[in-house]
């Protein structure tokens, strides 16, 4: 049997991946004929999803069924028979990720019918062409275009689709972005409502503003009228208190998301309830799961939101639909591999590919080809492949049926996909470092003329060639990986990983820092869903206790951290405790820290969380002012839910109290959005202010942007948002596991900039993230972000063995004078001198004696910088893969 | 030299770039579509900590009329610090390349993984004063 998953779009191939790399069958259903989804509709993200979708395609597990759809569903969990467009499947477990459509009742009044108003999702098919033609024209007269207006919050956040769409702010931020990065003289201007961004996305909105000089105007338009040659736009200018009119050659409109529309059809089949808003009803606590066991929902079918969140989602369903099923497949590259032995001889197959013409377009292949073939050791120039796929294959009979011995692969970038052609090149029986890149598109034929091109790509190669010749089979060694994890930080998020980690079979243990578990929820009264936070974490408490498979040590730290994926070790230092312990992963849930803000004080002022707690009981205030972003830490994503859920509270309690809300952006995402409007419907006041507003004297005063003039409240209580701070010991961390920060908070590993499609992972393999260690999230992202951290750690766990990394530092002792520089260099500390009993040179006679001396030594935890090969005086030192030969012919032939 | 053979001088550049910042800067130029001049030749190492001195010398005496080198920012290495390492180095370099009236033809940059726009601007702005510089007076010379 295996695991369904409806859905070939960012999601779906997430959860496929992660399912079918951990040992599972997979059917993945996708109605189109080609993987992707709305996903490979936009501009930049594409480029980035396509290496999965070659790794999808030459995955052994998976069972790729394309153009059909789920026809019927039987059976219960653990047992399900599905049909699949006329096709029997059998499965254990069915995720559901059929994504959104974008809103397209849109109202004639925005100009939509002009072809010059255009939709942010066909947009990005414009970025798309201009990035071919290096020219962004208008689609009425072809005229470039030279001001564009985007417009917000069109379809979403309105009587149609109440709901706030979540994701585009970001989505326009991001296109903006783009559009900058490529035509820096365009003039951009943005109209909105409230920037809804967090963490990472608003220092993308902040860098747009300031560095890229985009005007952000915050204004609902009523109208934009399409005159001869140009879109005015009407908007309200605030500072000036009147309409004012801006003209535009092009505008994009920031449509809503809406569940998909075949999602109503799946819902049907699988009798998975929706909710009404048209999406899969799921709970804050349990985001995944639906009302039918077995089936698992993530993505934008469950509620709209960005590819970040969709894709952590997915990895999390993966975990929970994993559980239900048997592993019955091979995981790859866990194979015994030999490798063929390279004599003297060399034997250079070259490969250049013409990626579907993104290539091809540019640089005259046969041209180069007849170069290459005078090359020195060239016995082979294939430069007739169009794809991956016919690539791999002409590489994998290169070497099967001519013996080649090295391969030069000219082509895609080797960021994304040097690691299927190595694991290809290795499936042939050839060490996998014996290949050498050429990035014949990203760095040749994207960015020079056809002529150029042509003559950059034959320098390219002959570099390559000249590299080639240099390349040498590094012995890669096995490690046995520990099936165990260590979870550090026993809040919601880690103790959530850490029963997930359970589940699916591995031990665990959590390192809490504190005397108890629960971390920062157990300041929280009630949720903005209405449930108790003590019951959530009660529940999860008692889960944690009863599981055998999780050990937890409270009042520790974790320190010394050493070794890699799949095999660390650190000890485990508390009350009483000093152990050492052994594991295989390591998720870091450190959470982040609510801490008093400063520059309002006073008796009556508390802060959102204590009032939280005080509507508990009784509220004796009869005028509430409530302030938003005061200035210190980080804005949690939770923070103006919190606000007008408590506002709610307050006012369902006493509806005579009057509140006034002090606010610069309400960002209530999603379903939310119907508390902002309640809360305005129940008569709370909200007031825009852009400088601070001030408490003195028992008056607060602040000046209204909308109004236009100044306030002043006299309440007998003032709420403040609680600031947020990321978690003291993320400093000690981030040292001891490599991740790096920002901000304070911990950093994804990132492929493409501005692109998160590995949102728990980290640059050190075998560290994953999650909950508010990564951004202070609400409790439905940061369950759904733990089992994806989870799950993440189960797909390394549920290997046999690694592979020790191939670049890596030696020394060669007989040359090591044993200076010690390298030891000063070393970034990680991986280097020690030792004095040992190595063969010497003396006095500079040719026989070799062994003596005592110091030489440096390089340890397990060597990053592969190549810092000490650079400094080592003596060349002693040098970096697999990047020795100085090595890269000396390279230059030698750049010329 | 005529003026009209300076005219078509077209230099020769070899550049030293990270694989997290620069190299990914430059996959992100060609991803937008960011045509710059194709003078320079860029071999890609893992961190600018193994720019080694003698990896510019070697360029520069082989007669390239220009070589430079670019990582991450500092302070945002992937491996940590190493940047802060070649940062160091970049200083002894200079006083290296003095010595052969060398110095103005090694380019120094930080160019992060976000800035393919960055990227291709500093390819325009150093050929540019590369082709200034005019040759380079090492070219043909055997040392």
């Amino acid at each position: 049997m295996g695991i369904a998953v409806i859905g070939g779009g960012a999601a779906g191939i997430t959860a496929a991946l992660d399912l079918a790399n951990s040992g599972y069958k997979v059917y993945l259903v996708e109605k189109n004929a080609e993987l992707g989804g709305k996903m490979a509709e936009l501009a930049e993200c594409k480029v980035g999803l396509s290496p999965k979708i070659v790794e999808i395609e030459n995955h052994p597990n998976i069972e790729l069924m394309l153009s059909s759809e789920l026809e019927s569903l039987s059976g219960s969990a653990g047992n399900f028979t599905l049909k699949v467009s006329g096709t029997k499947v059998e499965a254990e477990s069915v995720i559901l990720a059929p994504g959104y459509d974008v809103f397209d009742n849109i109202a004639k009044s925005y100009g939509f019918g002009s072809p010059d108003v255009v939709t942010s999702l066909d947009f990005e098919g414009m970025l798309r062409a201009s990035t071919a033609s290096g020219e962004l024209l208008r689609p009425s007269d072809n005229k470039p275009v030279k001001k564009i207006g985007f417009i917000k919050c069109v379809g979403s956040r309105c009587q149609e689709n109440e709901i706030c769409s979540t994701a585009c702010c970001a989505y326009t931020a991001k296109e903006v972005w783009v559009l900058k990065e490529r035509f820096p003289k365009m003039d951009v201007s943005v109209f909105y409502m409230d920037i809804r961004v967090f963490g990472k996305d608003e220092e993308l909105v902040a860098e747009l503003k300031d560095k890229y000089g985009v005007k952000y105007i915050r204004s609902r338009v009523p109208e934009v009228i399409p005159e001869r040659g140009s879109l005015k736009v009407k908007y309200e200018d605030l500072k000036k208190g009147a309409i004012a009119n801006l003209d535009f050659d092009l505008i994009v409109l920031a449509v809503g998301l809406l569940p998909s529309k075949t999602l109503g059809r799946l819902s049907e089949i699988t009798g998975v309830k929706t909710d009404e808003y048209g999406y899969v009803e799921t709970s804050i606590t349990s985001p995944l799961e639906t009302n039918v066991p077995g089936v698992f929902a993530c993505g934008t079918a469950t509620a709209p939101m960005k590819v970040r969140e969709s894709v952590a989602q997915a990895s999390g369903a993966a975990l929970k639909a994993a559980i239900l099923a048997q592993r019955t497949e091979p995981i790859p590259g866990q194979e015994e591999r030999k490798y063929i032995e390279v004599g003297d001889e060399q034997k250079i197959g070259v490969f250049i590919c013409g990626c579907e013409g993104e290539v091809s377009d540019s640089v005259d292949i046969p041209a180069v080809v007849e170069q290459v073939k005078q090359l020195r050791d060239v016995v082979l120039v294939n430069g007739d492949t169009n794809t991956t796929k016919e690539v791999l294959e002409a590489i994998e009979s290169g070497i099967v049926d001519q013996g080649l011995n090295k391969i030069v692969f000219a082509g895609y970038t080797p960021r994304e996909y040097e690691t299927i052609f190595r694991d290809s090149v290795a499936k042939a029986g050839l060490n996998p470092y014996l290949l050498e890149f050429v990035n014949l598109r990203e760095q040749c034929a994207w960015v020079h003329d056809k002529a150029e091109a042509t003559v950059v790509a034959g320098d390219m190669l002959r570099m390559a060639v000249g590299r080639a010749r240099y390349l040498e089979a590094i012995q890669i060694e096995q490690y046995p990986v520990i099936p165990k994890a260590l979870v550090i930080g026993g809040g919601v998020s880690g103790m959530n990983a850490a029963l997930g980690i359970a589940d699916a079979g591995y031990d665990v243990y959590i390192v809490e820092k504190e005397s108890e578990l629960g971390g920062g929820l157990r300041e929280t009264g009630e949720l903005q869903s209405g449930e108790k936070a003590s019951d959530i974490l009660k529940d999860l408490a008692d889960k944690v206790a009863k599981n055998k498979q999780i050990t937890v040590y409270k009042n520790a730290k974790e320190e010394n951290v050493s070794g890699r994926a799949g095999s660390f070790k650190a000890n485990i230092v508390g009350d009483g405790v000093n152990e050492e312990l052994e594991f295989g992963a390591c998720v870091i849930a450190t959470g982040a820290k609510e801490v008093a803000p400063e520059g309002y004080s006073g008796n009556d002022v508390i802060t959102q969380a204590e009032f939280g707690k005080m509507l508990g009981g009784t509220v004796s205030a009869n005028t509430i002012a409530m302030i938003q972003d005061v200035g210190v830490g980080v804005d949690a994503k939770y923070s103006s839910i919190e606000l007008v859920a408590n506002a709610l509270k307050a006012k369902e309690k006493n509806h005579n109290v009057n509140i006034f809300v002090l606010y610069k952006d309400i960002k209530t995402y999603g379903k939310w959005e119907v508390l902002y409007k309640e809360a305005r419907e129940k008569g709370v006041i909200f007031l825009r202010y852009e400088t601070a507003p001030k408490y003195e004297g028992g008056i607060v005063s602040a000046f209204d942007v909308i109004l236009n003039d100044d306030v002043q409240i006299k309440p007998d209580l003032v709420v403040l948002s609680t600031p947020t701070v990321p978690a003291e010991d993320n400093e000690r961390l981030s040292k001891m596991f490599k991740v790096p920060l920002k901000k304070g908070f911990f950093m994804e590993a990132q492929e493409r900039p501005k692109m998160v499609l590995t949102p728990v992972d980290t640059v050190n393999e075998g560290v994953f993230i999650c909950g508010s260690a990564v951004y202070p999230a609400m409790i439905d992202e940061c369950m759904a972000m733990s089992t994806a951290a989870a799950s993440r750690a189960c797909v390394l766990l549920a290997k046999n063995f690694m592979e020790t990394p191939a670049v890596s530092s030696v020394v060669d002792e007989l040359i090591c004078v044993g200076c010690g520089v390298c030891v000063d260099v070393c970034p990680v500390e991986a280097i020690e001198l030792t004095e040992e009993l190595v063969p010497v040179v003396t006095f500079g006679v040719a026989t070799v004696v062994s003596a005592m001396k110091k030489v440096a030594k390089v340890g397990d935890g060597c990053i592969g910088c190549g810092s000490c090969a650079s400094y080592c005086p003596s060349s002693a030192m040098s970096l697999k893969h990047f020795r100085d030969r090595q890269l000396y012919a390279q230059l030698d032939y750049a010329l | 030299m005529g003026e009209e053979a300076k005219e078509e001088f077209e230099p020769k550049v070899v550049g030293f770039t990270c694989n997290w910042c620069t190299y990914a800067a430059a996959d992100l130029a060609g991803t937008s579509r960011k045509k710059y001049p194709p003078n320079s030749r860029i071999i890609r190492l893992m961190c600018s900590a193994r720019l080694d001195p003698m990896f510019v010398l070697k360029v520069l005496l082989n007669g390239a009329d220009g070589v430079f080198f670019s990582g991450c920012h500092p302070g945002e290495c992937h491996y940590i610090k190493g940047n802060f390492y070649a940062r160091r180095r970049i200083a002894a370099i200079r006083t290296i390349l003095k010595q052969f009236g060398l110095d103005d033809r090694f380019k120094s940059y930080w160019i992060s993984a976000s800035e393919g726009e960055k990227f291709a601007n500093t390819m325009k702005s150093l050929t540019e004063e590369v082709k200034q510089l005019g040759p380079n007076p090492m070219r043909g010379k055997i040392i």
